[in-house]
């Protein structure tokens, strides 16, 4: 093993807040006892004047020596302190903070010998951390300077175009012959209520005007292997099977709207049709008359499928008016379980309806309306969860709204959240997933109507654009969340005996199993691995290990916790010093 | 007549060559030894009992012999489960092995104290129950009572421990070349009896999610502790959450090593979870 | 001869009133910043526990949890985020896993389930975490006789669980 750094302390009272509870001179005195610290000093407040300037200059005359700041937290000024050495030219992973205050000091305010005896030990794990900790290099990756956009929807159209304004190469792969996606199928959009075909010419325009996007119709992604910076894509086409290489790629691929035959008698009585169906009629531009009934939630929100498809009801809205702008003598009623028409645009919609005269009737998923009608619809029964009472509405033509349903492609390396949906990072992240330059919008996350789409394309190619507009990033920049990342965790073959723990327990998919002369060994994909430990903690034989917090750190750490507490036997570093006690 | 069948379907593996060889016991005049039965004419010597773990020198036969060898072993329901969890964790090739499923009787589950004592496919000898555990003296002894009751009796019988790793060594689901165990980092050298907590707590962990209840540990134990039973209540709590146990589904993976929306756990439901010290009664038994 | 130096820890604990030794492994996405939510808040807490920062709970190998206990500490908690609000995507579920399979063993060997809390907070919860170091640090107090009663307590909600 090579040998340990030295470790320099200093210890601050921030004004007294930590050292009117803290003893210093006992914390000075363990210390200086202490023979794997060189020189302990204290002070009133390390973050003003130029105590840090002079600190980051005797750093770095002595280059290798590390330093342990005991003061506050590292949320309060800890972090800033390292950032500022970091500034003056010093490795800020010679520098580690222990904090004393929050931690400590104003927590154990009553308990002053406490207090003391807890900063002792901190300090003393706080020094064992330092001295263990290994920071190896970041990486720096090479990044392919292209996109590939899966999918040409209204997401996938909007997120090549923003980036090909951007002036970022984009391969758009599109499945069938056509670009728009959606807008091909549908009549009007919602809320804005748009023609798709207005709004489809322009991007479709962009997208073919753009000398940087290539569009690769009746093409799919066959496999998609990789990380950021360099992801490896097969498609297959046409023209055979050609690869692609990409350093992010944007998953549009949508979501397929599904009825199946026999719900409420569709496709076997004439008159029930599927909400895209009615969409193809608008945009047929035939008169449509007759009166009609929309039944919404059809085969979702039950056992099966137990999500909202949250696009069903705005689409029924918005086709509920329409007829009854074109035929206002046209009876229009909408049997739901409850509109769902968040915001403020869908909640107009909802008032516009009512103002056109559209009937709602909510009724319970437990007595679902029955389609009446022996060779044709003649109308619809349906128990009025409101006022209790069977009505019989007459009609003839019923609309069935038709939900979303996720869309499966095994080419793509993500995991899907339990409705099948790709999942996207918790909290505050919109397109990013597990897999760091993997970014997916549109249906595919999650049903959206079309312009909330289009955003969301928009966010992805920001995210991409992020990513792959410099040619060379840092490893540590990939999470999405931090600014920097505890290394990547390591596993070592000699040791590794193949078991796939880590593989399996890894939550962003970045240990794999490779076959070598001596047997199965893990490896790390260093670009795909955020430094969570899970490895090292499931690891039967400490052969994965995390550097910062490697096993051999935590188990001195957890040893020294107590160290100054021994029963009767105060720890040695106190004992040569204290005769005064 | 189980004997029997065991033979037979030795000798028309051998003849029909199935497999290279097979494992079983061989006795004679000297005693009982695993072998490996490579000739068809050897095979009178081939004997089932006592029970003796074969799991362990299946692998070691594998590992030494190449590719193309293909071996039969005898198995319990404990080998073949031992064999599955080895196989998991890439450590032999399941399609080298040819599997005879011997079931045993229900003494000699009893003796085990085994609760499954039957390989998936019974090949000789019929099924029977397995063990009743709350009719056991030993397990009342160990895993009934009060805490401090408990912590004293463990106490007592680890330290009789000699360190002589016999557990380790005799475990078919051990399966690491280096051992935290012999770690210095975790245990201390020269410290006899080793503590409870960072070399037998940790071993039991270790297997924790890999235990097929084959009972080798205690047996190879020189000193008489009940290493079974402090695995008992880990198997159970498996089975219990999960449905788990182990050795019975070659494709499943450990429920410990997934999320709860991939292997969800019983009675606990998302998104939120209760302290693990809410639970005030505890039954290690069953 | 007696090597286990939990039955050092756990008999020979003084009764000179200090707060009993708790070991504390907080995350430092979620409950890490909790912690010291509660000390910029300066909510009193008993003096005895010692916070190691980690990654991510599902670091925390349940080894270091033993020998933490061998080392001296009468309890441990390993701090999480919200199980679904994990910031390495999932990992704090396999960890919740393998920490309900650790107590199973502790209260196997008579050592006590209740000495391994593993919960699940985040950053803005400060006064459940104060509440949560002094139920646990209360908790263990009251085990110490352990070897002579079993001693009942209230149960720790999710999450944090609320101030009793």
């Amino acid at each position: 093993m090579t040998a340990f750094p030295v470790v320099n302390c200093i210890l601050c009272r921030c004004h007294g807040e930590i050292g009117d509870i803290v003893s210093f001179n006992r914390l000075q005195r363990q210390l200086a006892g202490d023979d794997r610290v060189a020189s302990v000093e204290s002070c009133d407040a390390l973050c003003l004047g130029d105590i840090l300037a002079n600190l980051a200059r005797r750093m770095q005359a002595d280059n290798g020596t590390r330093l342990l700041i005991a003061g506050c937290s590292p949320l309060a000024r800890g972090e800033d302190l390292i950032d500022r050495l970091e500034a003056y030219g010093v490795d800020p992973a010679r520098v580690m903070v222990t904090d004393i205050r929050e931690g400590c000091a104003w927590i154990h305010a009553a308990q002053s010998e406490a207090a003391t005896a807890k900063a002792a030990d901190l300090i003393r794990m706080g020094i064992t951390a330092l001295r263990y900790r290994e920071a190896p290099p970041d990486i720096d990756i090479a990044v392919c300077q292209r996109v590939l956009v899966m999918g040409g929807g209204p997401a996938g159209l909007a997120a090549a175009a923003a980036l090909g304004r951007a002036g970022v190469a984009v391969t758009l792969v599109e499945a069938t012959g056509r670009l728009g996606g959606m807008l091909n199928y549908l009549g009007r959009v919602t809320p804005s209520n748009q023609g798709a075909d207005a709004m489809r010419e322009p991007l479709v325009e962009a997208i073919q005007n753009d000398p940087h996007i290539q569009v690769h119709l009746g093409t799919r992604v066959a496999a998609l292997s990789g990380s950021a910076g360099n992801f490896e894509a097969r498609l297959s086409g046409k023209n055979g099977e050609t690869h692609l290489t990409a350093g992010a790629v944007i998953v549009a691929t949508g979501a397929k709207p599904r009825l199946s035959r026999g719900i409420y008698r569709y496709g076997e009585l004439p008159g029930v049709i599927s909400g895209m169906e009615m969409e193809k009629a608008f945009r047929d531009g035939g008169p449509i008359g007759g009166d009609t009934v929309f039944i919404q939630c059809v085969n979702v929100r039950n056992q099966e499928r137990s999500y909202c498809s949250a696009v069903c009801c705005p689409a029924a809205l918005k086709n509920a008016i329409r007829l009854k702008e074109g035929d206002p003598g046209m009876a229009v009623t909408i049997l739901h379980r409850d509109i769902m028409s968040p915001g403020r645009q869908l909640e107009a919609l909802y008032r516009r309806a009512t103002a056109a005269g559209v009937l709602f009737i909510r009724f319970d998923p437990q007595e679902p309306p029955r389609i009446e009608g022996r060779d044709k619809v003649t109308g619809v029964t349906v128990a009025d969860a409101l006022s209790g009472r069977e009505r019989s509405i007459a009609a003839q033509r019923v609309v069935l709204s038709t939900p979303l349903e996720p869309r499966e492609n095994r080419a793509i390396p993500l995991p899907a959240e339990r409705h099948g949906f790709y999942r996207v990072q918790p909290f505050l992240h919109t397109v990013e997933t597990s897999a760091p330059g993997l970014f997916v919008c549109g249906a595919a996350r999650w049903p959206v109507m079309v312009e909330g789409a289009m955003t969301q394309g928009r966010a992805a190619a920001a995210k991409a654009l992020h990513l792959v507009s410099r040619p060379v990033c840092r490893a540590s920049e990939l999470i999405s969340f931090q600014k920097a990342r505890a290394a990547c965790a390591q596993v070592l073959p000699e040791t590794c005996t193949g078991c796939g723990n880590c593989v399996a327990v890894c939550p962003f998919t970045a240990c794999r199993l490779e076959q070598t002369p001596t047997g199965w060994r893990a490896m790390v994909d260093p670009v795909r691995c955020m430094g969570c430990g899970s490895c090292a903690a499931v690891c039967p034989n400490q052969s994965a290990v995390l550097p910062e917090n490697g096993f051999r750190a935590m188990v001195r750490i957890v040893a020294d916790a107590f160290a100054g507490r021994q029963d009767g036997r105060p720890c040695r570093t106190i004992q040569g010093r204290v005769a005064d006690q | 007549m189980t004997l029997d069948t065991v033979r037979g379907m030795a000798r028309d593996i051998l003849e029909h060559q199935t497999a290279d060889g097979v494992l079983g016991l061989a006795g004679d005049e000297d005693g009982v030894a695993p072998r490996v039965f490579d000739k068809a004419d050897a095979l009178a010597a081939l004997v089932l009992e006592p029970k003796w773990v074969l799991a362990k020198i299946a692998l070691s036969v594998l590992v030494q012999t190449p590719e193309s060898y293909r071996l039969a072993v005898v198995c319990r329901g404990c080998d073949e489960r031992a064999l599955v969890e080895l196989g998991k964790r890439h450590r032999l090739d399941p399609g080298r092995l040819h599997m005879i499923g011997v079931a045993c009787s229900a003494a000699q589950a009893q003796r085990c104290l085994c609760r499954r004592p039957w390989p998936s496919r019974v090949d000789a000898g019929e099924k029977a129950a397995g063990a009743d555990l709350s009719r056991s003296d030993l397990v009342r002894q160990y895993l009934g009572g009060e805490r401090a009751v408990r912590l004293a009796k463990w106490q007592e019988v680890f330290s009789r421990c000699i360190k002589c790793y016999g557990c380790r060594n005799a475990c078919p689901v051990c399966h690491c070349e280096s051992c935290k165990l012999e770690d210095r980092v975790w245990t201390a050298p020269g410290e006899i009896a080793p503590d409870m907590l960072t070399f037998h707590l940790v071993r039991a962990m270790h297997v924790a999610d890999a235990c097929v209840a084959c009972g080798a540990c205690q047996e190879a134990c020189p000193v008489g502790i009940p290493l079974m039973l402090l695995q008992l209540p880990l198997r159970n709590a498996l089975q219990r959450s999960y449905q788990y146990d182990a050795g019975t589904e070659a494709e499943r993976l450990s429920p410990l090593l997934a999320n709860y929306i991939d292997a969800p756990a019983q009675e606990i439901a998302l998104p939120d979870w209760t302290d693990s010290i809410e639970e005030t009664s505890w039954d290690l038994i069953s | 001869m007696t090597a286990c130096v939990t039955e050092k820890t756990i008999a020979n604990r003084p009764q000179d009133g200090a707060d009993p030794k708790i070991l504390v492994f907080a995350c430092r996405w979620c409950s890490g910043i909790g912690a010291d939510e509660a000390g910029r808040q300066r909510l009193p807490m008993p003096a005895g526990f010692r916070c190691v920062p980690v990654e991510c709970a599902a670091g925390v190998d349940p080894d270091v949890i033993l020998k933490a206990f061998s080392a001296g500490a009468e309890g441990v908690a390993v701090l999480g985020c919200h199980l679904d609000g994990c910031r390495y995507n999932r990992a704090n579920h396999a960890a919740a896993k393998r920490m309900a399979l650790l107590t199973t063993l502790l209260e196997t060997v008579g050592i006590g389930a209740d000495r391994l809390l593993t919960s699940f907070g985040t950053a803005h919860e400060g006064h459940q975490f104060a509440a949560l170091m002094r139920r646990f640090s209360q908790r263990i107090a009251a085990l110490s006789a352990l070897t002579c009663r079993v001693t009942k307590t209230d149960p720790v909600l999710g999450g944090w669980g609320d101030d009793a």
